[in-house]
């Protein structure tokens, strides 16, 4: 090979030398930075804040992409993308393997699940559940993906019957993912669910099992038009204050005109 | 978007509210009735109400008007010659709830019928505006230090009514409860110089004794008509009868040396009573007695049979506060928080609220405890020495004779 070179560049044999080490090392440290650049991740953790409705971003990353964020419950998705997309301006590499990215959103209980999982596992636990690698995935572990249930085709809101939460197992380390799509309609829901929490009073003297679940028809000014209770708690002071909370409140423009099922 | 999905479900907040209820009278004259049946409805705690003067609704408009001033429902109330008819509105849909006419022979008892009614449709649950709460009442007189009186007390008012005088020491009185429409009547230990005997007493006071035998016979029980617990100087006995045989039979259930009291029935006939400092649950199938598993000294437990909850005091850094457990005797609660002692609690019929003697700066007097909003009331005066209260069934008799 180095007899090939000095035929074609006709160039001194010490030249040829100098010239490919020149290129291996530059070859090699090359490799170095995109290895490094791959393997370093960014991290995200979320962590407890001053009030259990509030938690603490941090994320810290390749190329200055780290910060810190304070939100509560309506932000908490916004604030986990925050980072990424800071993550996808400063640099290619990453965008390259980004994915849509939100905190799981618990239906059945109507808030993020982090809040559930908070609660029942140990806050060193949380900070290593909520960690998001954005490097190569792994081969050998599986990523859990939980999915929301596919929304029912019908005419007919239905009320199904009480969700049990899904038991989450403290160990997974693996972040939950979902469509961008998804997390849009977890922020408008938790914007309901804002909405008309303002004015929920429950009466004393109810048992705490009480359930109702009530059918509203929203109008085109944001207000209540139709109250229809659709199960009853078989207490009428609890299905009665629990009506007079949805006919107070004024709901978000995304369902102006529409029906919604609520289950206090 | 969320019409084709699942239901949105709303979490319950922290603090639950009174109940707002609009009570709604047509003139002047039912000011009176409409004063009476709000002072009973808002001395349980979970209703808010406010008497209005107004006319009866025309159209719906009228009633979701009130919707708008911040009732939940409106009660109105019309006024006859012997009965009151009434109709409950519920404001958010303009719709009637409930609609009656109601009368009695006094113009409080019908308010108490009213506002039972009324409750009980609103809460799905019975009150306690037809019981009463059985106590002792200390009257020392210039001649006899230790006469003593047993009184009846009104949960919502605290007005109260003596129908046994006795010029000696009465203790513990405990309501019959026995069937339905059957006589209602009191069970309560009298000191004698011989022994303590157990005495029955109607509500016009006529007596007659249960039990009149050696020893001190002090704490009782009773499910029904058949089976009676009783403590014989600090041992427990089950008498039970037989009604094809038409035979009684005492069955000893404690040891004897252990001094035992405060006997209580559960919904399963368990017997729950208390023993040198300790909570003791006596199974009857297995008729054994089994320690609940509660540390500190306790004493005085009573059971609410439909909830197989147990109160009892419990001594807490050296004041005893009134504690709550389940029929196993887990998921302990401190209910009182107060400085003086609590001692003897019993459970209201509905569970939701506490009668018990507060002790404290050498005064004893009843006191009443709302389990909804932690509200304590004081219903007898200062400068009575009562004690041992028992709460009554709800029962209509009860009131028949104010």
């Amino acid at each position: 090979m180095l007899r090939l070179l000095q035929k074609k560049f006709r160039a001194d044999p010490d030249v040829i030398h100098y010239a490919l080490f020149v290129v291996t090392i530059h070859g090699m440290l090359g490799l170095i930075f995109f290895g490094a650049l791959r393997e370093n991740p960014l991290r995200i953790t979320i962590k407890k804040a001053h009030s259990a409705s509030h938690v603490r971003v941090t994320w810290t990353g390749s190329k200055n992409t780290e910060g810190k964020a304070y939100a509560g419950p309506l932000a908490k998705a916004a604030i986990a993308e925050k980072p990424i997309q800071q993550a996808k301006q400063k640099s290619k590499k990453v965008e390259r393997v980004l994915k849509p990215l939100t905190l799981p959103f618990d239906h059945a209980q109507g808030k993020l699940a982090q809040d559930e999982r908070r609660r029942t596992v140990p806050a060193q636990v949380i900070s290593r559940f909520s960690t998001i690698n954005l490097g190569p995935k792994k081969k050998k572990k599986k990523p859990v993906v939980v999915k929301h249930v596919k929304p029912v085709v019908s005419p007919v809101p239905i009320v199904p019957a009480p969700v049990t939460p899904v038991a989450v197992e403290p160990v997974e380390e693996e972040p939950v993912i979902l469509s961008v799509h998804e997390h849009q309609q977890e922020q408008e829901l938790l914007e309901i669910i804002d909405a008309v929490r303002r004015w929920w009073q429950p009466p004393l003297g109810v048992a705490a099992g009480a359930l109702c679940a009530i059918k509203v028809k929203v109008s085109q000014e944001g207000a209540v038009q139709e109250v229809i209770v659709e199960q009853s708690s078989g207490v009428p002071a609890y299905d009665i204050a629990a009506k007079s909370a949805l006919l107070k409140s004024i709901f978000p423009k995304k369902v102006w005109g529409k029906e919604c099922v609520f289950q206090f | 978007m969320c019409a084709q999905e699942n239901s949105i479900k709303i979490t319950k907040p922290q603090a639950a509210q009174a109940f707002s209820l609009a009570l709604v009278y047509e003139n002047e004259t039912m000011r009176e009735d409409a004063s009476l049946l709000q002072k009973m409805l808002a001395s349980t705690g979970v209703f808010d109400v406010s008497c209005v003067c107004g006319s009866m609704p025309v159209c719906r408009k009228n009633i979701i008007d009130y919707m708008h001033k911040g009732f939940s429902a409106i009660l109105f109330i019309q006024a006859h010659k012997d009965h009151i008819s009434w109709r409950l509105y519920d404001t958010t849909q303009a719709e009637m709830l409930l609609g009656k006419t109601t009368g009695s022979s006094s113009r409080e008892l019908t308010a108490r019928l009213v506002a039972d009614a009324v409750y009980m449709h609103l809460f799905n649950h019975e009150s306690y505006f037809l019981t009463k709460i059985a106590y002792i009442k200390k009257s020392p007189t210039a001649r006899n230090k230790k006469g003593t009186e047993l009184a009846l007390l009104d949960p919502a008012d605290g007005t109260s009514r003596t129908i046994l005088k006795d010029t000696r020491t009465l203790v513990a009185p405990q309501w019959s409860r026995g069937k339905q429409g059957k006589k209602i009547w009191l069970s309560v230990s009298e000191f004698t110089p011989s022994n303590v005997r157990l005495l029955g007493t109607d509500l016009q006071g006529h007596t007659w004794s249960i039990i009149d035998n050696e020893g001190t016979y002090v704490g009782t029980a009773q499910q029904d008509d058949a089976t009676f617990v009783y403590v014989r100087s600090g041992v427990l006995w089950l008498y039970t009868f037989d009604k094809i045989t038409k035979k009684g039979k005492h069955t000893r259930l404690t040891k004897k040396g252990q001094i035992c009291g405060c006997p209580s029935l559960l919904q399963s006939g368990d017997i729950v009573y208390s023993c040198q400092g300790k909570i003791y649950r006596y199974d009857r199938q297995t008729q054994t007695n089994n320690l609940l598993p509660i540390s500190g000294n306790c004493l005085a437990p009573d059971a609410h049979a439909p909830s197989n909850r147990i109160i009892f005091s419990r001594s807490v850094n050296g004041v005893l506060q009134l504690h709550s457990v389940d029929a196993q005797g887990n998921n302990l609660k401190q209910i009182t928080h107060g400085p003086g002692n609590k001692v003897d609690a019993c459970w209201s019929p509905c569970g939701n609220y506490i009668a018990y003697t507060r002790c404290a700066q050498n005064q004893e007097q009843i006191a009443l405890f709302n389990c909804l909003n932690g509200v304590e009331r004081i219903l007898t005066p200062e400068h009575q020495l009562c004690g041992y209260p028992s709460w009554s069934a709800s029962d209509m008799s009860l009131y028949a004779f104010n």
